[in-house]
């Protein structure tokens, strides 16, 4: 019956292009965009449990490392795996440096290196193109783009549903319930938080190489920029943080909402947009996913895992 | 018997201040041995210390042969240590088996089936009496339940050595017998125990061996019927004796 209803599903996204709107794929490439970076988000944000104010650096990255390697005339494929590489050691690499910082201060550090990456791609001109872009190749992108980032939507849920089942996922959630004691239980506390970067970052830095590709043209400021840093968080924590459904209806949530305030109140779509996180804020604590009636229907298709 | 753990001349100070000196433990292999000592004489400093939680100044604490030095925590937890906390900390939001399924999965040397796993989990429960709890959130125990699941996430790494801190402490009179038989029952599967814990009734009924700390300092140890009333340890409880008359002279 699940296994059904989820196929079914799969079905009609895939045959989103075939509706007949050249708008609805559109649509849909933002949001299962959205929904990637907040679920890979959340595998650090929900279930380590550190509010990661940077995930839009692994995004950038990518998106950055795919633009100059392909330009350098790198193979396609080539190109992709140096953005995901690229991503996931620095996720390594800043493990060890920010893991030692907890709570808001770990949050307030991660936030400073995306101000320090937009700077880099400022600066470093001759990488990057500095405020003037980077620009890719173009050609007709827009149904391998949805697809590319459907398959890639599919395959991040099916992670996150992976680890949160698995003995890795439990290490995660206890380092997120009390570090301390995690360790006095033999859970080796930085290399769980190491991996869940890595992993975090991994999703992310393909996302930016697949932005990078179908965009043709980023600057500093639309992948390094405050918006791309807080959209996934504000999209895990309305949904409901620590649970697979969680960033998955934040996304849908806040990207149909966007879409709608974009063309209905062009100038006060951000005030609105504010408003709406803030109301959900007040009167659903926990997340969309964590209110009683919505969570009740969400366990039976097994959507709300037992942690 | 064999000594399972030696801690040699330990020390350690927090901003100047001397929680631990010079303090010298053997624990024998199978034994339980209590440890008391009045607030602030340094008990959980020294538990925090064997179990790598904080690296003391001076001196050195050996396991089975194998000085622990550096080790970190959870190093040593797998090596066969493990623990219950005076505060109970359990993994509130986590259901009350995977609270014990971390013992299981990452205090143990070695692989373990998930479904070998779950057995053992609900074993664990049913010997702490928690397993009809199974699935509830930790953070619906009360605080009993709550110390008897500290107990099985403590027996799930399957320790050599179980160091308990204050686990009888706000229990009222039948559950604290029930804690104790637990408690020997343990021991029976050869585990050795270290507890610290103020109700003398428990200490006196469970210890083979006493030691006293105070200010830091190991001011008594051996029988425990001898350490109870020898007059160094009545003194650090109770105060210093004046001789009879004292108070009218100087009065």
């Amino acid at each position: 019956m699940r296994t059904t209803l989820l196929l079914l599903l799969v079905a009609f996204l895939a045959s989103i292009p075939f509706l007949g709107s050249s708008y609805l794929p559109t649509f849909f490439i933002i949001l299962f965009m959205n929904l990637i970076l907040a679920s890979s988000y959340d595998i650090v944000g929900g279930y380590l449990g550190y509010v990661n104010l940077g995930h839009a650096v692994f995004f950038g990255l990518g998106a950055y490392t795919f633009g100059i390697t392909w330009n350098a005339q790198a193979p396609l494929g080539v190109a992709f795996v140096c953005a995901v590489a690229a991503a996931v050691i620095f996720a390594a690499l800043m493990a060890y440096p920010f893991f030692r910082l907890h709570g808001a201060y770990f949050s307030l550090g991660t936030f400073g290196l995306i101000r320090l990456f937009e700077l880099l791609a400022f600066n470093f001109g001759s990488l990057t193109g500095g405020s003037g872009g980077l620009s890719v190749p173009s050609s007709y992108r827009l149904l391998p783009t949805f697809y590319t980032t459907l398959i890639l939507a599919l395959l991040t849920l099916a992670i996150v549903y992976k680890i949160a089942k698995s003995r890795l996922g439990l290490a995660f959630v206890s380092i997120r319930e009390d570090e301390k004691v995690a360790r006095d239980f033999g859970v080796p506390v930085l290399r769980y938080q190491t991996l869940a970067l890595m992993l975090s970052a991994s999703i992310a830095g393909l996302m930016g190489a697949v932005y990078t590709w179908y965009i043709i043209y980023i600057n500093p400021e639309a992948v390094f920029g405050t918006e791309m840093a807080l959209l996934p968080v504000a999209m895990a924590m309305l949904g409901g943080t620590g649970a697979i459904a969680g960033p998955v209806i934040g996304a849908v949530f806040i990207s149909i909402v966007e879409e709608f305030l974009w063309t209905k109140l062009p100038y006060l779509h951000l005030a609105a947009y504010g408003l709406v996180i803030a109301g959900v804020g007040l009167f659903m604590p926990g997340g969309i996913v964590r209110v009683p009636f919505i969570e009740a229907r969400l366990r039976w298709l097994g959507l709300v895992e037992d942690l | 018997m064999p000594i399972i753990l030696e801690a040699s001349s330990i020390s350690k100070s927090f901003r100047g201040l001397m929680a631990i000196s010079d303090v010298s433990v053997r624990l024998e292999e199978g034994q339980i041995t209590g440890l008391i000592g009045p607030n602030g004489a340094g008990k959980t400093t020294l538990f925090n210390i064997i179990t790598g939680g904080i690296a003391p100044d001076r001196g050195t604490v050996t396991f089975l042969g194998k000085e622990l030095g550096k080790l970190t925590p959870d190093r040593i937890c797998r090596l066969g240590i493990s623990r219950t906390y005076q505060l109970v900390r359990p993994f509130l939001s986590l259901p009350v088996y995977r609270n014990v399924l971390i013992g299981v999965y990452f205090g143990r040397d070695g692989y373990i089936s998930s479904a070998k796993a779950e057995r053992e989990v609900d074993e664990l429960l049913e010997f702490v009496g928690l397993r009809d709890k199974r699935a509830a959130r930790a953070s619906e125990l009360n605080t009993v339940e709550r110390k008897h699941l500290e107990i099985a996430r403590a027996l799930a790494t399957l320790p050599r050595l179980l160091l308990l801190d204050e686990v009888v402490a706000g229990l009222n009179p039948s559950e604290t017998s029930a804690v104790m038989e637990s408690i020997r029952e343990i021991r029976r599967r050869g585990v050795t125990i270290f507890l610290i814990e103020h109700v003398m009734k428990v200490v006196m009924g469970l210890s083979d061996h006493l030691l006293v700390l105070h200010h830091g300092e190991l001011i008594a140890e051996g029988k425990p019927e001898k350490v109870a009333t020898s007059p160094a340890v009545v003194e650090a409880y109770l105060g210093h004796r004046r001789p009879a008359g004292a108070y009218h002279a100087e009065g």
